[in-house]
């Protein structure tokens, strides 16, 4: 019998960047474009994914679990697992948005920025200096005169935390 | 962490995440990194981010309120307004602005608001014309119009449009006037019509050069103005009910 015989569900290796190895059905991990490129074009069992983390790893394949579950009667269900899904420190959260990025799962993409725009907004200039990781190339006259020209931007209860 | 590069998260990824932020965190961002600083102020970012959808937490009310200075002579203020989550009372969400260029006589506007036009608006009063963006609460006064008209002559404003020429991405306002004769200088039924545009990214207005004569007059009563795919339109003041309609590519 051919390999490739309907019904029969494929399997495929994912590799974490500690090496650490997730073995999962090949139909969740089309909903990544650049993995499903990868397994349509070059037939691949096994795909090395050195620059993600194993927790991060672990997080997008439940959502892509969760996801392939999705239908009309869970809806309100899979919301609720996407609140939570995000629910985690900001620097997890970006990891994960930083992967499926890489990984090019759109919806999910979306729903990730939507999710780090939500938890900055209130965020002192500090603050997202801490968690993008920047250092301001600006001089301290030319930061004094921003907050002299937008002055009600500064105003308010802004956040310090990073997470 | 080497010279300020953003290390932790590509920069399409950050720019994808600025665009979901509102204009008032994006105006604090903008001084987070050079890079950021510009990106902000792009055209193409800036019409990326008037294309996506608003959020209802984004939206306020915008009063406008005539405050009496001396008899006959009223300052404008804005007002910010929301509504409660839970109730029905509007509270301020930030402090009101001070147009200081527009004064009224009465206690009435001038002219209604123009706009919101790609998230402009463009404020007048018989002689200053500001325009305005309620997210960054900057303003700005237009040069006023060069075109008078010669001694013994009255020109008058009829109507005023605001709206936006997306081929060449530029927001325009469209004035139509009308010149006549004073005595005892000049008879009354000396008339012409007169039409100019003012371009925002040039500063300036210019007169254009074939005006039907024929045009019906504007009917002056509220929200008779409206811009609607790519061109100004006004209903015109016959008794057939016709509207006047500028194309803003014009």
């Amino acid at each position: 019998m051919a390999s490739s015989t309907t019904g029969e569900k494929k399997i495929l290796t994912l590799k974490g960047g500690d090496n650490e190895e997730f073995i999962l059905e090949e139909s969740l991990v089309l909903q990544s474009e650049l993995l499903k490129n990868m397994v349509k074009e070059e037939r691949v069992s096994s795909i090395p994914l050195p620059s993600i983390k194993s927790k991060t790893l672990v997080k997008i394949i439940e959502y892509l679990k969760k996801h392939a579950e999705l239908t009309p009667s869970n809806k309100e269900e899979f919301k609720n697992f996407e609140k939570e899904f995000v629910n985690v420190v900001l620097e997890e959260l970006l990891d994960i948005t930083v992967a499926v990025n890489y990984l090019k799962i759109n919806g999910l993409l979306e729903f990730c920025c939507q999710a780090v725009a939500d938890r900055i907004k209130d965020k002192s200039v500090e603050a997202v200096r801490k968690i993008f990781r920047i250092e301001s190339d600006f001089t301290p006259e030319e930061e004094s005169e921003f907050r002299k020209e937008t002055p009600e931007a500064f105003e308010g209860d802004l956040d310090d935390t990073t997470n | 962490m080497a010279n300020g590069i953003v290390k932790k998260v590509p920069e399409d990824l950050v720019n994808s995440v600025l665009l979901r932020l509102p204009v008032k965190t994006l105006m604090r961002f903008k001084c987070v990194y050079k890079a950021w600083y510009s990106n902000v102020q792009s055209s193409t970012f800036i019409s990326l981010h008037l294309n996506r959808t608003t959020r209802v937490n984004d939206e306020f009310i915008l009063f406008t309120n005539s405050i009496k200075e001396e008899p006959n002579r009223f300052k404008v203020l804005l007002s910010f307004m929301s509504i409660d989550n839970d109730g029905d009372d509007l509270h301020p969400i930030s402090p009101d602005l001070d147009m200081l260029y527009l004064t009224t006589i009465s206690s009435n506007l001038y002219r209604r608001p123009l706009g919101p036009c790609r998230g402009l608006i463009v404020l007048t009063d018989k002689v200053n014309a500001i325009i305005f963006n309620p997210a960054t609460r900057h303003y700005r006064l237009l040069r006023p119009s060069p075109f008078g008209c010669p001694l013994g002559f009255h020109r008058s404003i009829e109507d005023v449009g605001f709206g936006f020429d997306s081929i060449a991405n530029e927001y325009k306002i469209v004035r139509v006037s009308e010149v006549q004769g004073e005595p005892p200088f000049n008879d009354f039924n000396m008339r012409e019509r007169k039409v100019d545009v003012y371009e925002l990214s040039m500063d300036s207005w210019r007169e254009l050069n074939f005006v039907e004569q024929q045009l019906p007059q504007v009917d002056r009563y509220p929200c008779s103005e409206m811009f609607y795919k790519g061109a100004s339109h006004w209903f015109g003041n016959t008794n057939m009910g016709v509207i006047l309609c500028f194309d803003m590519s014009t």
